[in-house]
């Protein structure tokens, strides 16, 4: 299969297509330490055999069925404490890169942080590593996996769809990839363009679950909320009757 | 305490033997220390917010903010060997201080390793976002000042490098 990005303004010229690797985020390390970072570049593989999740945790993906890929961005304009607009930038273009290939695009949301939904299962999600000088960010490798044509998921994964258990077709990989980098490029830009606070709210907007009243738990138990937003840290802003309370990543978890 | 309480408080102390006074009353902190106590080490760490000056007599009071409480846990009170300048490797963000890229693997960079600028000293992670963190210095890490998986704050010394 060749892949070519013919939409794109600059991501995805360069590509590194890998038959099989254990994590195109180590590959994409690896490759930066012996190389100068490229805007854009791409590296997918079709097949990721240890794909990185959380710390300790792995990505799950059948080979030549979904999107595994990783990009390479160089955001030095962007300041160390503003750097989760850059996770805004990768989950709304995402979002916008997937929305042609399905039916209805309102199902379509980013879990906060940076998860990608259809309605209330799992589509995929993103990965960010950075490199960090000074106080400088010196590149940012954006680890990318996308469920696409895969229909059977372990029992581990209760939560897990793809775009063809969704629309109930087959779809092109590269067509998908293709729109995906195009989305993606289109808010990196914007976000190179300083325009933050536009990201912010359109981030806001297509979060699952916003000012919707649902279960949530925390250390302290179950409980009722209503997510309202993100700080600019990335910090989730959830209401509950009597306060507005504030979150880091893994100390809330949706209740379903 | 007001400010005339704190005169007080060191005139007395500049009449005993004492060296250094640390009063901690629910969210009042204070610390005085003598100027002839000036504690060898340049380059004790401390928690953030504020740092000892130890060649003047210095009176530093602050709130105790919850986190900095947190902080109070045992910090390392045995500097290293005097008279030399070590270099202070601080967080540049707040988050999660990872010393290996992955549970069951081995850390970045241990005491007495000797590692080269653009080196990658551990990784601060934050909102899922992984920040892997290069030394600006080439040298010898002296000592590792934070423990693996813990919070940290911006600026909060994480290594001690003698730079090469």
């Amino acid at each position: 299969m060749e892949i070519l990005l013919n939409n794109t303004i600059f991501t995805g010229k360069f590509l590194i297509h890998l038959p099989r690797i254990d994590s195109t985020n180590k590959y994409a390390a690896d490759w930066l330490s012996k190389n100068a970072p490229t805007d854009g570049t791409v590296i997918i593989a079709d097949e990721q055999y240890a794909g990185k999740g959380q710390i300790g945790n792995f990505w799950v993906s059948e080979p030549f069925k979904n999107l595994t890929f990783s990009l390479i961005f160089t955001p030095t304009f962007l300041a160390i404490s503003d750097q989760f607009y850059l996770n805004m930038a990768v989950s709304l273009g995402i979002l916008q890169g997937l929305s042609p290939f399905l039916p209805n695009n309102e199902s379509l949301t980013t879990k906060w942080p940076n998860d990608i939904y259809y309605i209330n299962k799992k589509l995929g999600g993103v990965l960010i590593e950075n490199t960090l000088v000074g106080t400088q960010i010196k590149h940012s490798i954006v680890g990318i996996g996308l469920n696409i044509c895969q229909t059977d998921f372990p029992e581990s994964l209760p939560n897990a769809c793809s775009l063809q258990t969704i629309a109930n077709h087959e779809f092109n990989r590269t067509k998908v990839l293709e729109s995906v980098c195009v989305g993606i490029e289109y808010y990196y830009l914007l976000l190179r363009n300083g325009r933050k606070h536009d990201l912010h709210d359109i981030y806001e907007k297509k979060m699952l679950h916003i000012l919707q009243e649902r279960a949530f738990k925390d250390a302290s138990g179950i409980f009722t909320g209503t997510i309202t937003g993100v700080e600019k840290s990335g910090k989730l802003i959830l209401k509950t009757k009597n306060e507005q309370r504030t979150y880091s990543f893994k100390e809330i978890e949706w209740m379903w | 305490m007001d400010q005339n309480q704190i005169k007080e408080l060191i005139k007395l102390i500049n009449q005993t033997e004492i060296g250094e006074v640390k009063i901690e009353k629910g969210d009042f902190k204070i610390t005085i220390r003598r100027k002839d106590y000036a504690k060898k080490s340049v380059i004790a760490p401390v928690s953030s917010g504020y740092m000892p000056t130890p060649t003047v007599a210095s009176v530093v009071t602050s709130a105790v903010t919850q986190q900095e409480k947190s902080e109070e846990k045992p910090k390392e009170e045995t500097a290293p060997p005097s008279g030399k300048d070590y270099y202070t490797m601080k967080s540049p963000m707040i988050g999660t201080f990872y010393r290996s890229p992955g549970p069951e693997k081995e850390p970045f960079v241990k005491v007495g390793d000797t590692i080269e600028k653009g080196q990658v000293l551990c990784i601060v992670e934050a909102m899922k976002l992984f920040n892997e963190i290069e030394s600006e210095i080439s040298g010898t890490i002296i000592k590792v000042l934070v423990d693996n998986h813990s919070p940290v704050e911006y600026d909060q010394p994480l290594f001690l490098i003698d730079p090469q």
